[in-house]
């Protein structure tokens, strides 16, 4: 039997180590275990990428400009892959300070930029009603067309000098600084999509007989959901099921089910016993 | 003998009868005669877009300004796509009173009537 144990942080251990300490569960029975660290966004991808060779986090400072993501960007430009997290509160400036870097950016070539964006976001328009200037001026709580229009006016300017005058959907995410990311050359990519390309998942679940996903706490109230919902597509994927291992498990099987996770279980105190006993029900 | 033939566009937004008159009583209630009536499509609302209606004394680059019995009425360049075909009337029952707006670019609408996608 070969598990495929994509881990978040479990209590005070890092996602690999969560995933090793899982996984020898079932290494222990016999069985091939392969870890792959994982997470959606904020600390929990700057963790997973931590334990991955080859790759690097950076996360844009909020503020009018996106300026400093440019030098901090030339400062990691050796690095074979670079991902940039969107998923928080990021510049505004649709990467205009990025684009402006002094002494430029080329030193990117041949690298692979990824912008790190939420599932919500993933398509998010650049321009227009459902676009970054548009929602800017409307979550603003004072509705104001003409806001909205000479925000939109001016991004489309923006797009333009950038040479994307037509940006393709996710552009508009992490305040429309994934324009930024694709006018460099990058791509955008939901952290579990990011991760799963660095670390070649699609090799791994043609060989997975079973998904086991690693988090800290899994509720209705969101904790867990993204990462579950990331782990039971892989499963789907690979026509494997897919169970859930958290500290804490507060949503019921029913709604688990609902997006494709068999079962949760909660580890008890110990959690290499609380390991053992999930992987004697999963085994075969 | 020269026939005339009248046609109804359904580019644009359409105000009916009543609609354009509520209107009117409106603006005269503001002293003014100088506003037009803009609806506009906003991100939000639980169904993704919502609808803002309102007396506006502005003109933006692009509008598109449409007048019904002598009422202007103006849709922003980026509203414009979502509203062509959309007719707006104005309801006054003992069950609804208000402005309506049936569109048929709405995919489905919220239950409130407040958001459509």
């Amino acid at each position: 039997m070969r598990v495929l144990v994509v881990a978040t942080r479990l209590a005070d251990l890092g996602p690999a180590e969560a995933g090793a300490a899982i996984g020898a569960a079932w290494a222990d029975l016999g069985h091939q275990v392969a870890v792959v660290p994982f997470g959606t966004g904020g600390a929990g991808l700057v963790d997973a990428v931590g334990a991955i060779p080859g790759a690097v986090v950076l996360t844009p400072a909020p503020g009018a400009s996106s300026a400093t993501l440019g030098r901090d960007l030339a400062a990691v430009s050796e690095t074979g892959t670079i991902l940039v997290d969107l998923t928080g509160d990021c510049p505004d400036d649709g990467g205009a300070g990025l684009l402006a870097t002094p002494g430029g950016l080329d030193a990117l070539a041949g690298r692979s930029l990824v912008g790190v964006v939420t599932e919500e976001e993933l398509e998010a328009p650049f321009l227009g009603v459902r676009g970054v200037a548009a929602r800017r001026a409307y979550a603003s709580g004072t509705p104001d067309i003409g806001a909205a229009l000479a925000g939109d006016a001016a991004l489309t300017r923006l797009a333009a000098d950038l040479g994307l005058p037509d940006p393709p959907p996710g552009a508009g995410a992490g305040n429309g600084l994934a324009l930024g990311i694709l006018a460099l050359g990058g791509v955008v990519r939901t952290g579990p999509q990011a991760i799963g390309e660095l670390v070649g998942i699609e090799k791994s679940l043609a060989a997975a007989d079973l998904v086991v996903l690693v988090t800290d706490v899994l509720d209705f109230g969101g904790a867990g959901i993204a990462e579950a919902r990331a782990a039971a597509a892989w499963a789907e994927q690979a026509l494997v099921p897919c169970i859930a291992i958290a500290r804490q498990v507060q949503i019921s099987g029913r709604e688990l089910r609902t997006f494709g996770v068999e079962s949760a279980y909660e580890l008890g105190d110990d959690i290499a016993a609380g390991a053992v006993r999930i992987a004697v029900t999963w085994n075969w | 003998m020269t026939d005339t033939i009248t046609t109804t566009t359904t580019q644009g937004v359409v105000l009916t009868d009543v609609a354009a008159a509520k209107v009117k009583s409106l603006m005269a209630s503001e002293g003014r005669d100088d506003l037009v009536l803009r609806i506009a499509v906003q991100p939000g609302g639980c169904s993704g877009l919502r609808y803002q209606l309102e007396l506006d004394d502005r003109s933006f680059d692009g509008d598109v300004v449409t007048e019904f019995s002598g009422v202007k009425v103006a849709v922003d360049k980026m509203s414009a796509p979502y509203l062509s075909g959309a007719e707006i009337d104005f309801a006054d029952t003992i069950s609804s009173q208000g402005f309506t707006i049936d569109n048929p670019n709405a995919q489905s609408s919220c239950a409130c009537g407040d958001s459509f996608h």
